[in-house]
């Protein structure tokens, strides 16, 4: 769970800190003030282990159509194009240049001093100048990847371009030339990632569905998921995934009280659809990040507050921090109703003046006020 | 833009009377008039209002009723705890401004100095060589001394002003209805400094109107 977070050249935000996050967050603010580019930044901070991180970054670019393992197969990119890829990642780059700056995201309490952390949870990545140094001890060989000084007069011959990740402990670097998943190079252990569930805004269902259903079938969250979705459709009264349709893709499908028949979700509407995706996702984070974009989307306005409590509910029983943004006033609305019994939740709206964001923070009383008066928030 | 520029009212009353005072005035309706339908919650709405994006100014108006002092008190600690600079009493209004440039004005009816209320600020509006008036004046007096009235002696403003409408063509015309009908004329020095406030407050003009 983060405090507090602060964000530094990564894509559209140069400088962000926001200095308190409880555990259910809610983001507003005007187009272009950062909010995806928040959630992406914690998605990537929340895995907590490099090599996930690595993906996860993959997965980040590959939502603009760019793929970044090598897949395998003869064809390769040249240098110049890998470096490019990852180029997006930095704040105020063209896509191409070689960033000297570094992406910082941290959980950080104090503004004043970015080396002031008070965690492990801190991530860097920059582009590396590196060569491979072998190394003999006994029968063991061992590769290190050595980063060089790009200050120094002398470099060795078999100098290459890479992208290293950094945490706490232990760093990693991915070699851009051959776009290789890395070695795990560093002291520490890496354990194992946390669980970071993100839902896009134009998600409704999502492939990672059937998987996420596979975690929690036959558990308590079955239940969790069951009782949301009885906010839209009352009469459900059970659910489960076939392969009948479609031999590639098992879909979920459900039975009503008082019917027999076994009917697809997908043609209940996008309500259904989106709120599934929902929970699936939340009741997967468990002891991790739920980041969910444009939570309104598909949500009729009337049911805003009780997705909310369940929201709430679970995130504190699973210890799920929760991040989402929204455009809507009625989402805003249902989140107030669900604060004035839980403290741990947090309204904040980003404001851009020139390159720079603010936050600014609703606590329950004010957000109730807002909401008594129709007091403009987001 | 949206609520950039907002007057925040006590009551019913007050929403109207104002909005027939800038008809009159011809103050363009470039911020809007919200009835807060109470003093507490005029002054909890100001610190939410201020946090809004794109709020340039923020008026309120207040009835200083029982104390002066007392509400205006109130207005000094809130108006620091934002952040904005030290309010000086003014029998003109009172505006501020904070570190981002915003606006808060503040005018505690019915001229800033004395215990009152909006009817004490509208007894300007009637002039007070009228027979009617006096008369009415005299009535209440002794209706006061024979204990057969039931209103609280801080409440007579509101009694002199009602039963003056309750005589003119229409009786019983509302407070801001009777601005439009003439019964209570608009044209007089305690509207004129309000107007002025307003002015400068959301206009950011300093001359006296006509």
């Amino acid at each position: 769970m983060l405090s507090s977070l602060r964000i530094i050249n990564f894509k559209l935000i140069e400088d962000l800190h926001l200095p308190e996050l409880g555990r259910v967050n809610l983001l507003a603010g005007k187009n272009n003030t950062g909010k995806t580019t928040l959630l992406e930044a914690v998605m990537l901070l929340g895995r907590g282990h490099l090599p996930s991180t690595l993906q996860a970054i993959d997965a980040l670019l590959s939502e603009r159509g760019e793929r970044t393992f090598n897949k395998g197969g003869s064809e390769r990119n040249s240098l110049e194009k890998n470096v490019a890829l990852f180029s997006s990642l930095f704040s105020k780059r063209s896509i191409g240049d070689f960033s000297d700056k570094t992406i910082k995201i941290f959980e950080s309490q104090s503004y004043l001093n970015d080396l002031d952390v008070l965690s492990n949870q801190r991530l860097q990545i920059n582009y590396v100048y590196y060569f491979d140094e072998i190394h003999q001890e006994d029968d063991q060989i061992t590769t290190k990847r050595t980063i060089v000084d790009p200050n120094q007069t002398h470099f060795p011959h078999d100098l290459k371009v890479g992208l290293r990740l950094a945490d706490g402990d232990s760093s990693i670097i991915y070699d851009l030339d051959t776009l290789t998943r890395p070695y795990n190079y560093g002291l520490g252990s890496q354990g194992k990632p946390s669980p970071v569930q993100f839902i896009r805004a134009n998600e409704f269902s999502s492939i990672l569905n059937p998987s996420r259903w596979d975690s929690i079938a036959l558990t308590e969250k079955e239940d969790v998921l069951l009782e949301a979705l009885r906010i839209i459709e009352p009469k459900l009264d059970r659910l489960t995934y076939v392969g009948d349709f479609d031999p590639h893709q098992r879909v979920p499908v459900v039975k009503l009280r008082g019917s027999d028949i076994k009917q697809p979700l997908q043609s209940m509407g996008d309500g259904m659809n989106r709120l599934m995706t929902l929970i699936l996702a939340l009741v997967n984070a468990e002891n991790g990040y739920l980041l969910v974009d444009e939570f309104e989307n598909g949500l009729h306005f009337s049911i805003h507050s009780t997705v909310w409590k369940i929201i709430f509910e679970a995130s504190q029983k699973l210890n799920v921090q929760v991040i989402a943004t929204t455009h809507s006033e009625d989402c805003i609305k249902g989140f107030q109703s669900c604060l004035s019994n839980d403290e741990s939740g947090k309204l904040i709206r980003l404001d851009r003046t020139d390159n720079a964001i603010t936050p600014v923070y609703y606590n329950a009383e004010e957000l109730k006020i807002a909401t008594a008066n129709d007091i403009e928030v987001r | 833009m949206y609520n950039s520029s907002v007057l925040l009212v006590e009551g019913n009353d007050d929403e109207h009377v104002f909005k027939q005072l800038f008809i009159h005035y011809g103050i363009p309706q470039q911020f809007e008039v919200i009835n807060a339908k109470s003093l507490d919650n005029v002054l909890e709405q100001v610190p939410v209002r201020l946090k809004q994006a794109g709020i340039l100014n923020l008026g309120i108006v207040m009835d200083a009723d029982e104390d002066f002092y007392r509400i205006w008190n109130r207005v000094i600690e809130l108006v620091l705890r934002l952040g904005f600079e030290k309010p000086v009493l003014n029998s003109k209004g009172t505006i501020v401004k904070d570190q981002r440039g915003i606006r808060l004005g503040v005018w505690i009816m019915p001229n800033n100095t004395a215990t009152g209320a909006l009817e004490d600020f509208l007894q300007s509006f009637v002039p007070q060589c009228n027979p009617l008036w006096g008369a009415i004046d005299k009535q209440l007096t002794e209706y006061e001394r024979n204990k057969w009235v039931g209103y609280v002696p801080n409440k007579r403003s509101k009694a002199l002003i009602h039963s003056w409408l309750s005589c003119q063509r229409d009786p019983g015309t509302p407070l801001g209805l009777a601005i439009k009908k003439q019964y209570l004329n608009p044209h007089n020095e305690q509207a004129q400094f309000f107007i002025s406030w307003i002015n400068e407050l959301f206009f950011d003009k300093s001359e006296e109107p006509s």
